[in-house]
């Protein structure tokens, strides 16, 4: 897969503060891209160097294999976590003025507008002022305005923040729906549900440097505790404590009904998954085995923890 | 370019459409209409309502002779006690004070002119005084000559009141002409204060509420800072030949409505100025307030833009703004002596100084400005306009995306060389 954005070596300082140390990230072609990191941690930094709103200090940005240069703008869109729209403006005004500055000529911004506005169910705002939009309908607009000039490379931060479950998960299926027709997406959120619905590969930041780096499976399986999910219905005479070799709990949550166990093992080093399963099956009936991986929101935390003690 | 465009464009169309533009574009010629009357209504009233001035005339001699004291009102007190009137004119509110004209037995004028005196609680304005003084001198100088055998009438015959006829090389009457070019000054002084310092303000707003808005990261993730910031100081040009061209049509509109409406006496002042300005350099003085305007506009634009994107409050713009005004009213204020002596040091200086040349340059230019001075001025305008734009920007692309802590002047100068 090609490379749309390569970020190398960027550090970046404001004054004595350092926002970006020495951060490296490759973003494929037609990925959605998770860009995480607690609060503070440079993530907007690194957006805002992308949108060449501030230059790195050290370090370089290439898109395509390109160093960034100023008309590779018109292929980036870019949707900011505090919107930012002119509230005395017109919702088609606004969309037009913002489709223009992204360099498409008057009718074809005019064509554009128009087809995402009907796209995403805005069309009877075009006269409203922005001014007079909820926070979900200012959203859309602004969700509008980011991808109306096609971009390739589409940045988003916090992209469903201030929509409803309906709005957000149709914004969702808009961006999976871009993703497949060949833009790659940059998305920094904190909604780690989100992350795991949507996101392909992620990158974590923390205290201005990259802590976490790989496709989500592939980080989820760095971070699993080997801990499986066991449901059981034991033989005759036969009891949970025939697992004495195995660390194991019931699992409070499941519902309880006789005769039957949901618990959760946790493998010791050495001891394989073959090894419980074949325990397991001497003492009753397997009725699911699976092994339990980290949330994202667990990652996100673990790492954030692991690298506060390095 | 076509971006810096675009910028105008939005900034442009925003402004003129918001209500503020039309009413401030209606009632700001309403609002100098008025005080234009209300001054001139003062004016011809002033002193009327002022307290009288008694008059304690020991002599008999001055009932009649000093009524002419300009507005002040005089009047004369029956001469029944110095100290008995003194005391009067103290106790009540009646009075603005008491002039005292002593007598000698018989009339002795030397001694006369020499011991009048105005006793006031409060020190009396010179206008008065002088005015006082120009009736006495008058009064001694017929008596004396009456007494050394002069007649009224020959003395009458001898007053003579020479008007020199002031003309310039092209044989125009330029007295005219001054008096034409002293409320011309007054208004371009005027005028641009109010695009200068309004326009200003505005733009240093609409550059915080972007900044605060954060629709500056959209925009300039599409613009260079540099572009936005010099399409919205066009924009805010764009915008004052706008209304400065409606007022324009206005008061063409107004002349070609009522022209016919006014008195005769009106419209033959009317007339004759519009004879007078005919025979000034209008396009002239046109072409400077055009430019003035502009670059006047231009260059505190930019300062302002770059005050509204360093802060994010409207609180911390003070300490700023206090400094940007003080060439501002400098220019104003200076105006005023300007435009009794256009030539001074003062003057010379001030129109050169871009920061104030927009405001001074404009209260000299009716009077006749030396064109190398001009031109001097001009080119110095322009140059401090790029210099200007230049540190604005620098300030402008680090100040924009900066929140949450007020810059000092050092920041701000740090924020040059980044």
């Amino acid at each position: 897969m090609s490379k749309v954005l390569s970020i190398e070596h960027v550090s970046k300082y404001y004054g004595a503060y350092t926002a970006l140390s020495d951060v490296s990230l490759a973003v494929e072609k037609a990925q959605i891209f998770g860009l995480l990191g607690p609060n503070g941690a440079g993530k907007t930094s690194l957006i805002r160097i992308v949108n060449q709103i501030t230059a790195p200090d050290a370090g370089s940005v290439l898109i395509n294999g390109e160093r960034l240069r100023p008309h590779h703008i018109q292929n980036v869109g870019y949707l900011p976590e505090e919107r930012g729209l002119y509230r005395d403006m017109k919702v088609g005004e606004q969309a037009l003025f913002f489709a223009r500055l992204k360099g498409l000529s008057a009718a074809e911004a005019r064509a554009r507008v128009s087809h995402w506005f009907q796209r995403l169910g805005i069309q009877g705002w075009w006269h409203k002022k922005v001014q007079e939009l909820s926070k979900g309908m200012a959203q859309k607009l602004q969700f509008a305005i980011a991808v109306l000039h096609s971009p390739a490379l589409l940045i988003l931060d916090e992209p469903f923040s201030g929509f409803d479950p309906i709005n957000a998960n149709r914004i969702k299926d808009e961006i999976l729906e871009l993703r497949d027709r060949g833009a790659t997406v940059i998305c920094s959120t904190h909604r780690m549900e989100s992350v795991e619905a949507i996101c392909d590969h992620v990158v974590l930041i923390n205290q201005s440097r990259k802590i976490l780096d790989g496709a989500v499976q592939t980080v989820k399986n760095q971070f699993k505790k080997h801990v499986y999910d066991v449901h059981l219905v034991p033989f005759e005479g036969m009891a949970l404590q025939a697992l004495t070799h195995f660390d194991y709990q019931e699992r409070k949550d499941a519902p309880k009904y006789s005769g039957a166990y949901r618990v959760e093992v946790a493998l010791k080093p050495k001891q394989s998954p073959n090894e419980l399963l074949q325990a397991l099956m001497q003492i009753g009936t397997v009725r699911s085995f699976e092994e339990l991986l980290p949330t994202m929101d667990e990652v996100f935390i673990e790492a954030v923890k692991r690298d506060a003690h390095e | 370019m076509n971006k810096i465009g675009l910028v105008l464009a939005r900034d442009y169309a925003a402004r003129v459409r918001k209500r503020t533009f039309l009413i401030t574009t209606l009632a700001i010629p309403l609002f100098l209409i008025g005080m234009a009357v209300f001054v001139s209504f003062m004016s011809q009233h002033d002193g009327a309502d002022a307290k009288p001035l008694a008059v304690y005339d020991q002599s008999g001699m001055f009932q009649g002779a000093i009524q002419s004291a300009g507005s002040q009102r005089l009047i004369f007190l029956p001469t029944d006690g110095l100290e008995a009137a003194k005391a009067r004119i103290q106790t009540g509110d009646r009075y603005m004070g008491l002039l005292y004209i002593p007598a000698t037995e018989p009339f002795d004028a030397d001694y006369t002119q020499d011991h009048i005196a105005l006793f006031s609680m409060k020190p009396v304005s010179t206008s008065v005084t002088h005015r006082l003084e120009n009736d006495f001198n008058n009064f001694f100088t017929n008596y004396k000559l009456q007494r050394s055998g002069v007649t009224q009438g020959r003395i009458e015959a001898a007053r003579t009141e020479v008007k020199i006829e002031l003309k310039n090389f092209q044989n125009q009457d330029t007295r005219r002409i001054s008096a034409l070019a002293a409320p011309i000054s007054n208004a371009f002084t005027f005028l641009m204060y109010f695009f200068v310092f309004v326009y200003g303000v505005r733009v240093m707003r609409s550059v915080l509420e972007e900044k605060l808005s954060r629709v500056v990261e959209v925009v300039i993730s599409a613009v260079k800072p540099v572009q936005l910031m010099l399409g919205k100081i066009f924009a805010s040009v764009l915008v004052g030949l706008t209304q400065f061209s409606i007022w324009i049509l206005l008061i063409g509109g107004a002349a070609l409505l009522f022209g016919a409406a006014l008195p005769t006496q009106s419209a033959g002042m009317v007339q004759n100025a519009w004879t007078t300005l005919g025979e000034t350099n209008v396009s002239l003085w046109f072409f400077a307030f055009v430019f003035y305007f502009a670059f006047g506009i231009l260059t505190y634009n930019s300062i302002f833009a770059a005050i509204g994107a360093a802060v994010d409050n409207q609180t911390d713009t003070q300490q700023f703004l206090l400094v940007v005004s003080i060439p501002i009213l400098i220019a104003i204020y200076a105006s005023i002596s300007i435009a009794q002596n256009p030539d001074s040091a003062m003057g010379f200086w001030l129109s050169l100084i871009p920061l104030t040349s927009p405001i001074a340059m404009m209260a000299r230019v009716p009077f006749g400005v030396p064109p190398w001075q001009l031109i001097l001025s001009m080119a110095l305008s322009v140059g401090f306009f790029f210099f200007m734009v230049w540190v604005a920007a620098r300030i402008y692309r680090v100040g924009i995306l900066m929140y949450g802590k007020k810059p000092s002047w050092k920041e701000l100068y740090r924020w040059l060389k980044y």
